[in-house]
Order: structure tokens, then C-alpha cells, then sequence
């Protein structure tokens, strides 16, 4: 038999250890089974019942078998990496700003200096003499980050319990000189005239120039050749001087626009290009 | 079908198949292919019996071996046209008989899992051992022999299925390592050390026989 002689030339080129070889000596010496009678018979009845097609390969299977997955790693991939990246509209976070004293309306570089040397601050007087050297006619805003005033261990916004406030937002914002007319225009960089256009950051450090913005009521991005207004907010300081959207602010008080204001802001002219002509507008606060 | 004259001439056939060594199996190949159905037949004849004592030796159940004996001839026979005779034919249909044992124990592992009766079911009622007839008082030599035979069953149907192929195919059915190596798709090296590591095995499973 055919079997034995492939046995034998097997064994013949195969060095074997002892155990392995008593193995193997058992397992050849195995009674081989051999196919029923009606081996055949069975055979050809299978045959003649089966269909040539049930045994035809599936070529579109192996596709499907790897396609599919790699489909919906790909799909979920990619949601992953678009719900990550996608920040949403502008809209600004409005954050809690912690109460402040009564005697820390404003704010500047050198409050906030204080505030982290753990003195109370007063009111700014650099703010003031500002004020008091500009003309009567011509107003001035400040932006001062007032949530580096916090006192420790409270919660509540700052806008409550404010004296000669006015048009207190409901949180976290607020208009700290409740003054008009000549006086010199203070906001605090967190806060705002309009509680619908701007909200309070929160942050802490130099003031950002588009939270300053937004803090007078402009929704502007930086481009090439200045900031370029989307849209003014109503009732809002910008909206009041005449500020429109789509207008490029190319220079404050005739300086160009800086990335970083150090804690306070103060501004009486904005120079803005208007269908390819320079405007300068002053600032109006009613 | 013309596969009628397949039973009449098994025996003839299977005489004239071992006789006519030369015939090589790629001729039978390419008559099955020109519709000679006696060529078929000699094909069928040739392979059953080591087909089915390879299936029953891995399966260590009859009737499920020489049921996939012949699904592997059907296959074999819808398939004859796709055939590339770079293969030697019995390693082409030992791989497939393997592919289709191997199936099945998977197949037989989803079913146990599946099946609430199978939580009460022991080792031994999971698979049939072959066990023929015999009316006979059987002498004590022979039941000494038929009980090592079914001890030796249970032990290679207890080694993981990668060392219980290559060991069988070597072992009983006298494979040369190249040969295992193209049924299996494996290396040499790792046909080797496969059937090295199955013999390990079964010498601690078998160490009272020795």
C-alpha cells in the first residue's frame, strides 16, 4: 500500500529522540478505520443532490469582511476628530465672577497686583487723573479686569450689592461708574454696558483685545490690516459711536491695535476703514 | 447525473487505481475534468480510506469523519475545474478535508455553548467513538488493545488542534514534513516543532503506556 511506503521513507530521513520515536511507534501502530460499505453509494447521492452554485466561492464576501469595519472605524474616526474640533458659534462663556468688596469697583494693573498681594483695592486713581486730563467733550472708556478683585471665600457675582450701579446684568458683569457726561467712561474688561453681547471671561492676566472689544460691543476678528467688525451690539458703546459691521479698525487713539492690553484700556478715538476711506470716531457713550 | 456508474465501479476501480501506479493523480484529475466519471471514482476510491481514518482521528467521532470524507469529495468534484496542479492533489484534498474538520470543531464549540444540555453533558458523551459491532467474546489481548486504542483516541483528540493536525498527518497517516508543511501553510520549521511539541504532549498524556 501506498500509505506504508510514504511510512517508511518518512521514517527514514527522520532522527528521532527515544520518547518521541515510542510515540510515534504508538500512534502508527493505531488500527486504521477505513470508509463504510455505502461510501460510495452516499457519495453519489450527495452528489446528485447538490448544486453546483452552493459550492461556488463568494467574491464579494472578503470585501464586505474587511470593508465594513474599516468603514465604521473610518465613520467614527472621523466623528471623533470633527466633534472635537468644532468649537461652535462665538459665543462668548459667561463665568461667575466672584464677589468683590464694595471698595474694589476698579480695577487696573496695579489693583490686581494688589488683589494677589492679598490688599483690598480701592478705587483707581490713575483712572481718574486720566479723566481729568481729557477735554469735557470727548469720553473715555477703561477696561480693567475687575474678577482679579475677589475675596476669598465667596461665591456671588460681583453685580449684587453694587452701589449707583446701573443696567446690572444678571451675572458676572457690570458697570462700575454708574457716571455720564464729561466723566471718564470705566468698564471693567469682564464686564459690560450690554449683557447680550458680551460676557465676562473670566480669565486673569493681560486683557485680551477681543474681550476688550466685545466689552465696548464689538464682535470683531484680527485680519492683516487691523480688526475687521461682524457685527455691532445694540445699545452698546460701539453702536453708539457709530460703529458698523464690516468696518476694519486700524488704530486706537491713532496707535495701532495691540494683541494684549495689560490690565486696563483706556481709548477716545477708534480709526476705522470704512469703504476704502479712513474714519476716525470718537467714542460716545451716550 | 452520469455518476451512476461511480458504485459499480469502486472496487474495479479502486483495483485499478492501486495497480496502475503510474497513473498519477493529475491524469485523473484531467479525465474528471474531460467528464470521465470512472476517473472520479478512482480518485474516490484512492482517498476514502486514509481520508476518513485521518477525519476519525481527528475528530474521534465516525460518523462525522466519513461525513466530511464525503463533503470533501464534493467539493473536490465542483471544484475540479479551479484545481492548479502545481499542488500535489493529495495535499490540495487533505487541506480541505482539514479545513473541514476544523470547521466543524468549531462549529461543535458554538453548539456547546449555545446548548443549555450541554452545562450537563461530560467528556464522554460529547463525541461518538467508533466502536463496530462485534457479538464476540473478545479475547483478552485484543481488549487490551481495543481499550489502549481508545485511551490513545481520547488523548490525541485532547491536544490543541495545532498540534493535534500536524501530529496525525505525520504520525498515522505518514506524511513527509514537506507535505504537512503545504496541507497546513506553515513553515517547516514550525511543522517541525509542531509535531515535536504533540508528541511532548501526548507522551505525558500516554507516560503509563511507556
Amino acid at each position: 500500500m501506498s500509505y506504508e511506503n510514504e511510512k517508511n521513507r518518512a521514517s527514514e530521513t527522520e532522527t528521532l529522540s527515544s520518547d518521541e520515536e515510542s510515540v510515534s511507534r504508538l500512534l502508527s501502530n493505531l488500527k486504521r478505520v477505513d470508509a463504510p460499505k455505502d461510501f460510495d453509494f452516499h457519495l453519489k447521492a450527495r452528489l446528485a443532490n447538490a448544486s453546483p452554485d452552493d459550492y461556488r466561492p463568494v467574491r464579494l464576501f472578503p470585501i464586505l469582511k474587511y470593508a465594513m469595519p474599516l468603514a465604521l472605524l473610518l465613520f467614527v474616526g472621523a466623528a471623533f476628530v470633527l466633534t472635537n474640533s468644532y468649537t461652535g458659534p462665538n459665543v462668548p462663556v459667561v463665568v461667575d465672577v466672584p464677589d468683590a468688596p464694595a471698595s474694589s469697583y476698579i480695577a487696573d494693573s496695579n489693583s490686581r497686583q494688589q488683589a494677589e498681594t492679598g490688599v483690598v483695592p480701592t478705587l483707581v486713581p490713575e483712572s481718574t487723573t486720566v479723566a481729568e486730563n481729557q477735554p469735557p467733550v470727548k469720553r473715555e472708556f477703561v477696561a480693567a479686569q475687575t474678577n482679579q478683585l475677589t475675596s476669598p471665600g465667596s461665591n456671588r457675582p460681583a453685580s449684587r450689592d453694587l452701589p449707583g450701579s446701573r443696567d446690572l446684568p444678571s451675572r458676572g458683569s457690570y458697570d462700575i461708574t454708574g457716571r455720564s457726561g464729561p466723566d471718564p467712561i470705566r468698564l471693567p474688561a469682564s464686564g459690560n454696558v450690554n449683557s447680550n453681547l458680551m460676557g465676562n471671561s473670566g480669565t486673569s492676566g493681560p486683557l485680551e483685545t477681543r474681550q476688550m472689544l466685545r466689552n465696548i460691543g464689538i464682535d470683531a476678528n484680527a485680519g492683516e490690516n487691523g480688526w475687521t467688525i461682524r457685527s455691532v451690539g445694540k445699545n452698546t458703546i460701539a453702536e453708539r459711536s457709530g460703529l458698523q459691521a464690516g468696518d476694519v479698525m486700524e488704530a486706537i487713539d491713532d496707535k495701532p491695535i495691540s494683541t494684549l492690553y495689560d490690565g486696563s484700556f483706556s481709548a477716545k478715538t477708534i480709526s476705522v476703514r470704512r469703504d476704502d476711506k479712513v474714519v476716525k470716531i470718537e467714542i460716545q457713550n451716550k | 447525473m452520469a455518476l451512476d456508474k461511480i458504485e459499480s465501479q469502486a472496487t474495479g476501480a479502486y483495483a485499478t487505481a492501486v495497480s496502475k501506479e503510474i497513473q498519477s493523480d493529475h491524469a485523473l484529475i484531467e479525465a474528471t475534468k474531460n467528464g470521465d466519471e470512472a476517473a472520479f471514482a478512482s480518485i474516490v476510491s484512492k482517498y476514502r480510506g486514509p481520508l476518513t481514518n485521518y477525519l476519525y482521528r481527528f475528530l474521534n467521532d465516525y460518523e462525522e469523519a466519513v461525513d466530511l470524507t464525503q463533503e470533501t469529495f464534493v467539493r473536490v468534484y465542483f471544484a475540479i475545474d479551479r484545481y492548479h496542479t502545481e499542488y500535489a492533489f493529495s495535499t490540495y484534498i487533505y487541506r480541505i478535508a482539514t479545513n473541514l474538520a476544523i470547521s466543524e470543531i468549531r462549529k461543535r464549540k458554538r453548539r456547546t455553548i449555545l446548548s443549555l444540555t450541554g452545562l450537563f453533558q461530560t467528556d464522554s458523551e460529547d463525541t461518538t467513538e467508533f466502536q463496530p459491532p462485534d457479538e464476540r467474546s473478545l479475547p483478552d489481548q485484543d481488549l487490551i488493545e481495543h481499550e489502549r486504542d481508545k485511551v490513545i483516541s481520547k488523548a490525541i483528540v485532547a491536544l490543541p488542534t495545532k498540534y493535534r493536525v500536524p501530529i496525525i498527518l505525520r504520525d498515522i497517516e505518514g506524511k513527509t514534513y514537506d507535505e504537512i508543511a503545504e496541507i497546513l501553510e506553515l513553515g517547516l520549521g514550525t511543522t517541525k516543532s509542531r509535531i515535536s511539541r504533540g508528541r511532548g504532549l501526548l507522551k505525558e498524556k500516554l507516560k503509563h503506556y511507556f
